[in-house]
């Protein structure tokens, strides 16, 4: 086993113990209808969280996902709004990802931009832009327009008891996953993370490889804005508010390294579901925000400090036995 | 004519330039702009952002970013408000919510400075966590709600922060004046100042020459969450409401003005004048898109806009004065050479 598959493991076997504890503490945890919104909530992380998974671990951020979500969230409510099919609406959605996580790739590749200045400021421009797309009434007002498209609704209900986005998400996890770990493309991404002086010496085409992976997370924030969208019948300014920072606290939970070069879309994944597990459960305990926020904060610094000392730790056993 | 080219090309003449092209929109497009009315409202709205600006000054110049200002001036601000209003209007109970408020500063700064100096975690991540931390705490001590502090008759010390006027000019201002002087007076003339700069260089470098760069990162932090502690209780003072959603948002506004300062974010270079003009220009900014009766909507799309062009004006110098090229244009200029000796070959 090595540390990849090490750390994996912690993380599954972290989401099965909270599960475990929240189940057999409160008894409102394990019902139909609670995994089931829970999965569609973590669904919602997720699919932002692998797009993000490839980001960071080829060396990069991507701030700007809730302003993609925003922006292309607010585009498809007006396109399903006019009567467009439902085809062109997801298309449209995952077209406008694709193209402001190439706007990103470009401030960063050519512009030359800190990645995390880049996509902080190009996130707020998105959101703002979301913003005119909004719909509002005739004093200029926003309100909440019901939208009415069977095509775009059919894709927020569920089979049985799981949601289709929860299926998508799944599906578009292990095909990003078979991407980072079997193809060309993922060992370059891995090889940019770790060192991408010497990856380009390597001749990697490292701009390429970053706008690649930055493109893959736009489309996954245009992904999670069809679904968000269909499930609420409505789009709002407060879309993908912050969605960015969740997504990137799922990504580290479950054992992404900020710097690159370490875990893929799969502990995205279990990342995600973790996170939502947390605050669904406290909620079963009556805790309110103020205890949510505080254990999240509280967890993303337990999950870094802890993967810098695992690393470190791992590396170290592992050189002593080669001696 | 050389000498004029040289200023244009430095930081000072590009502030100088940004002012000017300031004044001629706001001189086509609204008069009202240049009254002393709207001046002294402009100061105000910058003393805010500029006494972050000044904290946040020393993480940038190490290298690193505190987005928790935000939360952080939340916190103080509703600690000396609920302390103000629970103890009944009593100097004691003010005092206790300015100490308790610094010390909250004080706590967080040493928190976020031994996590990325000791344990070497990122700064964002770090200051992120925290964000959500103190968020949270500040939720869970107002209960969710909002404090409307009373204001006195007789001398009110809560009001007098941010509403009472000194020399024409709101106290506000000359806290932001006093700050920036002080932590201008630490940054150009005290070893500490000078070190940090070094720091921010090659943290390396800065070690290998004997300063404790971990003592330097930990007090900058310190430094940091001290002034936005300061800022969120003047805040308060200055709107006499407080709760969860006081400065919320702020650390982009404060990023906004670091990057339009041309403070580099990489660590090691710029100065308290860069903060200070920085700040000036995001009050002038929120100030003309008031005046000239653009939606507010689109306030985060004009301040993404503006960071990115700024910081991109900014790398495209530094990347020329250092010679950098891309690999892309290395790669055409190898091809355009190998072009011209087959040319010159062929000759």
């Amino acid at each position: 086993m090595n540390i990849k598959q090490i750390r994996l493991l912690i993380s599954l076997l972290l989401v099965v113990a909270v599960a475990l504890f929240f189940g057999l503490t409160s008894n409102s945890f394990f019902t139909t209808s609670n995994i089931s919104q829970l999965l569609r909530e973590s669904a919602y992380i997720g699919t932002i969280a692998i797009g993000m998974s490839g980001v960071i671990i080829s060396g990069n951020i991507d701030l700007s996902a809730g302003g993609i979500v925003c922006f292309s969230g607010c585009i498809l409510a007006r396109l399903a709004h006019a009567g467009a099919p439902a085809a062109v609406c997801v298309i449209g959605a995952i077209a406008i990802g694709v193209g402001l996580g190439f706007i990103n790739s470009v401030l960063v590749n050519h512009l030359h931009i800190a990645p995390f200045v880049a996509t902080l400021a190009a996130g707020f421009a998105y959101t703002g832009l979301g913003l005119i797309f909004t719909f509002r009434d005739k004093l200029g007002r926003q309100v909440n327009q019901s939208i009415k498209n069977p095509g775009v609704e059919l894709l927020g209900g569920k089979v049985g008891i799981i949601y289709y986005s929860v299926i998508v998400w799944l599906i578009l996890a292990f095909i990003i996953y078979f991407l980072q770990t079997r193809t060309k493309f993922g060992m370059h991404t891995y090889a940019v993370g770790s060192n991408e002086k010497s990856a380009q010496m390597s001749g990697v085409r490292i701009y390429r490889i970053k706008a690649i992976n930055y493109m893959i997370c736009g489309a996954m924030c245009g992904v999670a804005s069809v679904f968000t969208v269909a499930y609420n019948h409505t789009a709002t300014p407060s879309l993908g508010n912050a969605m960015e920072f969740q997504a990137i606290a799922a990504c580290v939970i479950g054992g992404i390294v900020m710097s690159g070069g370490f875990g893929s879309s799969i502990s995205a994944v279990l990342g995600s579901i973790f996170f939502m597990m947390l605050t669904n459960g406290m909620l079963k305990y009556g805790l309110n925000v103020d205890w949510q926020k505080m254990v999240q904060g509280a967890l993303i610094i337990i999950a870094t400090s802890f993967d810098a000392q695992f690393t470190r730790a791992y590396t170290a056993r592992m050189r002593k036995k080669n001696n | 004519m050389l000498k004029f080219k040289r200023f244009m090309g430095g930081s000072w003449g590009q502030r100088a330039l940004l002012i000017i092209i300031i004044f001629v929109i706001m001189a086509i497009g609204e008069r009202k702009f240049f009254t002393s009315a709207n001046w002294s409202s402009i100061l105000l709205a910058i003393a805010i952002y500029g006494i972050m600006a000044c904290g946040m000054l020393f993480v940038v110049l190490i290298g690193g970013m505190d987005l928790s200002i935000g939360s952080m001036a939340a916190l103080s601000g509703s600690l000396l408000a609920m302390n103000w209003f629970n103890s009944g209007y009593t100097t004691a109970g003010f005092a206790k919510g300015l100490l308790l408020g610094l010390i909250a500063g004080l706590v967080v700064g040493l928190l976020h400075g031994v996590l990325v100096a000791y344990l070497n975690l990122p700064f964002f991540v770090v200051t992120l966590a925290t964000q959500y931390l103190i968020y949270g705490f500040v939720v869970y001590i107002t209960q969710g709600g909002f404090y409307y502090p009373a204001r006195q008759t007789g001398f009110d010390p809560f009001a007098f922060m941010g509403n009472a006027k000194f020399l024409g000019l709101a106290m506000p201002v000359w806290f932001f004046i006093i700050v920036a002087l002080i932590t201008g007076f630490i940054l150009m003339k005290t070893t500490y100042g000078r070190r940090l700069y070094a720091v921010g260089g090659s943290n390396r470098a800065a070690e290998l020459v004997g300063i404790h760069t971990r003592r330097h990162t930990i007090i900058a932090y310190i430094i940091c969450s001290l002034c936005a502690a300061f800022a969120g209780m003047i805040l308060v003072s200055l709107n006499m409401v407080a709760g969860c959603t006081t400065a919320k948002g702020y650390e982009g506004t404060v990023l906004l003005a670091m990057m339009v300062g041309g403070i580099n974010l990489a660590g090691g270079e710029g100065d308290i004048f860069g903060a200070v003009f920085g700040a000036l220009f995001v009050g002038i900014l929120d100030n003309m898109q008031i005046l000239l009766g653009i939606p507010s909507d689109y306030n985060k799309t004009i301040q993404g806009v503006i960071i990115l062009i700024a910081v991109a004006l900014n790398v495209y110098q530094s990347r020329k004065a250092a010679g950098i090229i891309s690999p892309g244009k290395a790669r055409r200029l190898a091809a355009k050479a190998a072009k011209e000796e087959a040319a010159a070959a062929g000759k």
